[in-house]
């Protein structure tokens, strides 16, 4: 076995959606939709891992999947090679220890009527943890909420944005967990605050361990703290590199456009906009296909068929370097990879 | 130089609250001349939104212009009356495009009606004229002309954000007021909104003021800006000269913390602090406890906005500071910035 924290395998998460009378009569169920379609990424100690795309692109419904909140609809998530349809409650009750979540409004994610002792009070006692004032104390200063009886005894109201998020990521690490599943967690806050939770995150990514699922739409701010990103485009990941092989070199059409958007703070710059016309399509009856042939300016009528998820390191010399795309492999001999819908599934 | 298109002098508005007379914005003074966009930008709360009502003559109830003047073309706007504001600015002179486009539509009126709205109040326009030529702004904006009997709920979020600025721009504004009209959209989605916005400062003469919390956007699309903080206007000047030679602590530090995809080595700065609440006259620097090169003169009365000795480019005199140190912090921030980040810098700044 690998040292793999956290594994997805083809993960799946299609809503179900009410049709009218007309498919009731007859039986007919209308097509899912598809916020989740196979996704597989691996999540090593210590690694993070960002996942970015714009909205309705599935990422949040990724991480509410990731979470338990959603039941997955088919694929595989395995924590220290578990699997989760297999969680009894006591496995469950772990899962929930050692998979934390920091949401992305720091405002409304805090009881306002709990103190900031009682807010971080809470999970210990559930978990039942030892040496619950120490552990506080600790994770305040971690934080850097210091000194830490200062902060104690305040409620949500008595503290900044920033603050309010440090809070946050405080409950997520009093029970070191293994895994943090973070969802945009700056895009809330100013800019001048911004910085410093970034570089808290890293630091204590750095100091205990802990691994992180890191999900934004803004590539700005997850190139600094993710080890690899994901691109995400209507349910499916497109492309998966290590962050400056990304950047600096994005291979699927749709990186490249993305890359391509985001205004750079220099007056100097030569920036072409975007060649890029209309919005993703509708995730209703997406069927066969590449998802985003519709916009591709390299669309081949070979995008009609579901496209590979391919090994490019030979294009980028990058390892680790994968698109789904149908521009970079040679269709003859593809066979023993597997298809981004992953019906003929076999692992890479 | 002829006279600017917008002048904002000295400005100071005010919110009556619980807790006193708070000050959104204080002595705060920029121009806008003919065919300029204009960026504003500051952290949450610093009165840049306030500013905007402001110049459209809708701040809130509660709110209300103490002091200074506001002179668009040539004119005193901040006494208008209603009535006067409908009959000789709003939609004629100047409009403005909201954030969140998904709530600023009449969800239950087609985008056609909603123009024909407009018209009927602000021109002597017919329906059929006016049709014709909101249908020529459609076009403008990149949207087919067939869809403007459309409704909202037809549109995704890009196009209706792209509605909007076509019904602002339909009865040909001069100014364009902005405020983060962009910001509830995706980066590609942002890109392809500024991209008609660069075409229409092309063939039009119209100016706009941008307002936003996101500094890239303003660098990139604009000629001038100001950064606030806290009511106070610390920096206005060239894109150009505020990007290669701020003056401002805060400007400064604001660019340090603004992260670049482009350069994830960047070391992101962290300004420490937040804003005051400010109540009352403010007579003193409102950056002063978050600034690092503070002195106790700081803190003896609000630093007005001035000239800076030499700006290097093309020896302009609008780029001004509001800070007493102006030209000292400037050697400080180039000898860390040479000392710090040369290797980094070196590349993009030629």
């Amino acid at each position: 076995m690998t040292d793999d924290v956290l594994e997805v395998e083809n993960l799946r998460k299609h809503f179900r959606r009410g049709g009218g009378v007309k498919d009731m009569v007859f039986g007919r169920s209308p097509e899912p939709i598809k916020a989740v379609d196979d996704v597989s990424f691996a999540l090593a100690e210590n690694e993070s891992i960002g996942v970015i795309g714009e909205s309705g692109c599935g990422k949040s419904t990724l991480l509410m999947t990731l979470m338990g909140l959603h039941d997955k609809t088919g694929g595989t998530i395995r924590l220290d090679g578990r699997e989760m349809s297999e969680f009894s409650r006591a496995d469950w009750k772990e899962y929930r220890r050692k998979v934390q979540i920091i949401f992305q409004d720091p405002f409304n994610s805090l009881d306002p009527r709990m103190s900031v002792r009682s807010t971080l009070m809470e999970p210990l006692n559930i978990h039942d943890m030892d040496d619950k004032e120490e552990r506080i104390r600790d994770i305040l200063e971690q934080v850097e909420l210091q000194p830490a009886d200062q902060y104690l005894y305040r409620r949500p109201k008595q503290l900044s944005g920033g603050e309010k998020q440090r809070v946050s990521i405080a409950r997520a690490l009093v029970l070191e967990p293994d895994v943090l599943l973070a969802d945009e967690p700056v895009s809330m806050l100013d800019v001048s605050t911004q910085a410093s939770i970034l570089r808290l995150l890293s630091r204590l990514m750095d100091e205990t361990g802990v691994s992180m699922v890191y999900i934004s739409h803004d590539l700005s701010t997850v190139s600094y703290v993710c080890d690899v990103i994901n691109v995400m485009y209507l349910g499916r990941v497109v492309e998966q590199a290590p962050t400056e092989a990304l950047i600096s070199d994005p291979q699927h059409p749709y990186s490249q456009a993305l890359m391509q958007a985001i205004p750079v703070p220099n007056p100097h710059g030569e920036r072409e906009r975007t060649e890029m016309e209309g919005a993703p399509r509708d995730p209703i009856g997406l069927g066969e296909g590449c998802r985003f042939r519709d916009r591709c300016p390299e669309r081949m009528d070979v995008c009609d068929r579901t496209p590979y998820f391919v090994d490019v390191s030979e294009e980028t010399d990058v390892e680790g370097h994968r698109a789904a795309c149908h521009l970079y492999y040679d269709h003859e001999a593809t066979d023993a990879t597997e298809r981004v819908d992953g019906e003929p599934v076999s692992r890479i | 130089m002829s006279e600017p298109l917008l002048d904002v002098e000295d400005l100071t508005i005010q919110y009556r609250t619980k807790n006193g007379m708070l000050t959104a914005v204080s002595d705060a003074s920029f121009t806008i001349d003919r065919g300029e966009y204009f960026g504003l930008v500051g952290e949450s709360g610093c009165g840049k939104s306030t500013m905007a009502k402001a110049v459209l003559g809708g701040l809130d109830d509660n709110g209300e212009v103490t002091s200074g003047k506001i002179r668009y073309k040539g004119e005193e706007i901040q006494d208008y009356s209603e009535q006067e504001l409908n009959e000789k600015l709003r939609w004629r002179e100047v409009s403005y495009v909201p954030q969140g486009s998904m709530d600023s539509l009449d969800p239950l009126a087609p985008i056609s009606d909603q123009a024909w709205d407009i018209a009927q109040v602000h021109t002597e326009m017919n329906r059929e004229e006016a049709i014709e030529q909101f249908r020529r702004m459609f076009e403008v904006v990149g949207l087919q002309e067939s869809r403007i009997d459309d409704y909202p709920h037809e549109f995704s979020g890009g196009m209706q954000q792209r509605a909007i600025i076509a019904i602002s721009l339909f009865l040909e504004p001069s100014l364009l007021v902005a405020d983060e009209p962009t910001t509830a959209l995706d980066v590609i989605m942002q890109d392809q909104i500024f991209k008609y916005l660069d075409e229409i400062r092309e063939e039009t003469e119209t100016s706009m003021l941008l307002i936003t919390h996101d500094i890239s956007v303003i660098l990139e699309s604009c000629d001038e800006m100001a950064i606030m903080h806290s009511g106070q206007v610390a920096e206005t000047g060239s894109t150009v000269d505020i990007y290669d030679s701020p003056r401002h602590p805060y400007s400064i530090l604001l660019q340090e913390a603004f992260p670049d995809h482009r350069r994830p080595d960047k070391e992101l700065g962290v300004i420490e602090g937040y804003p005051p609440q400010t109540t009352g006259e403010v007579d003193f620097c409102t950056f002063v406890d978050r600034c690092p090169w503070a002195v106790e003169d700081c803190w003896k009365g609000a630093p007005p906005l001035e000239p800076v000795a030499d700006s290097r480019t093309d020896g302009s005199t609008d780029h001004m500071a509001a800070c007493i140190r102006r030209d000292e912090v400037h050697e400080l921030y180039e000898e860390e910035r040479s000392f710090g980040a040369a290797d980094v810098e070196g590349a993009t700044n030629d």
